[in-house]
């Protein structure tokens, strides 16, 4: 049996009885034992003795400094202060109603911008059609064509 | 009649945005997280900044929080990984030897004695004491510091740590083993 790894439970008043007695055997036989076990509960001691120290007494000033620091450069401080939420209430439904506004808007954009993409689209289309009719009408007024030649005629009833 | 709202609660009602419950939370945790790491790193600049560090992380991690373990399991996670990365830091960066950090703003920023004035170790023997738990490993440390100064149980040292408890346990008794050593090497030992 190793009662080094005992000492600890021993001190602590952890051990069974039966373990308990055949350590207390052991520490009596043994003199270099009971002074390593004497020594343990000696710096036990001085462990639990060692001074507390305190935290600076502008501790929570600093700590929430950094705080509003760290909230003042986040996004959602910048939607908070956009829609003028107080810190205190924000809440996951709120952020899901801005986003959600966010989203529309952007949306909405998206498909006006579309839109007049697809208008302008059409409007060249046209724009196209005509020239090339006007085109095929001057040339005919020209008489001199050669007849021969194929000819293919858009926008012309003749 | 004990009134005196406890720290899940508080938690409870800071995830709801009340401030002042995390506030009332770093003044029961700011001097016990201090003593923790301060004993760890035994750097006090480096103590005070993790400590903050501590609090500003359970301010932005608040909800990640759990009625599954207590708060102050919780709050010593943090702190002790916090603790172990910086140590890493610290090895890195200074090469000066362990005998040198006896720094006197360190020794004069010690201020109270909890366990009460009659009980108060000897500055010396102090200092002695703190460069011996520096000079075990760190596994030992924390665990023999966790234990032995700031008195958690063995459960809660098994949690923070996500230790078996047997692990717990025999690196308690093999950490005051070495202590030991390292402590009669210094010429600390019982009168």
């Amino acid at each position: 049996m190793n009662y080094k790894n005992q000492i600890n439970d021993y001190l602590n008043g952890e051990l069974d009885e039966n373990d308990k007695r055949d350590f207390i055997k052991y520490l009596n036989s043994n003199l270099d034992f009971k002074n390593l076990v004497e020594d343990i509960k000696f710096n036990d001691n001085l462990l639990k003795k060692t001074p507390c120290i305190e935290t600076d007494s502008d501790f929570i000033i600093s700590l929430n400094s950094r705080i509003d620091s760290y909230d003042s450069k986040s996004p959602i401080a910048f939607l908070q202060g956009l829609f003028n939420i107080s810190k205190d209430r924000v809440n996951f439904n709120q952020i899901a109603g801005v986003m959600s506004l966010a989203l529309i808007i952007l949306f909405t954009t998206f498909k006006i911008s579309n839109y007049s993409s697809a208008n302008n689209a059409t409007l060249d289309n046209i724009n196209n059609q005509l020239e090339s009719s006007i085109a095929v009408n001057d040339a005919d007024s020209l008489g001199n064509m050669n007849s021969g030649s194929a000819i293919l005629l858009l926008g012309n009833d003749k | 009649m004990n009134n005196k709202i406890t720290d899940e609660e508080l938690i409870k009602k800071f995830q709801n945005g009340d401030r002042s419950s995390y506030n009332e939370l770093v003044f029961r945790y700011k001097d016990r997280i201090l003593n923790f790491i301060f004993r760890f790193t035994y750097d006090r600049t480096a103590a005070e900044d993790l400590t903050q560090d501590t609090f500003l992380k359970l301010y932005l991690k608040k909800d990640s929080y759990r009625e599954i373990s207590k708060f102050s399991t919780w709050l010593y996670t943090i702190a002790s990984n916090l603790a172990k990365t910086e140590l890493r830091k610290i090895k890195r960066r200074k090469t000066y030897s362990i005998s040198d950090l006896s720094n006197s703003d360190m020794e004069d920023k010690i201020f109270t004695d909890h366990h009460g004035d009659n009980n108060k170790i000897d500055k010396n023997e102090n200092h002695l004491l703190n460069i011996s738990i520096q000079e075990l490993d760190p596994d030992f440390r924390i665990i023999i510091i966790l234990r032995e100064i700031q008195e958690l149980s063995y459960e809660n040292i098994s949690r923070i740590l996500k230790l078996p408890l047997g692990t717990v346990k025999s690196r308690i008794n093999r950490g005051k083993l070495k202590l030991r050593e390292i402590l009669i090497s210094k010429g600390v030992n019982r009168k």
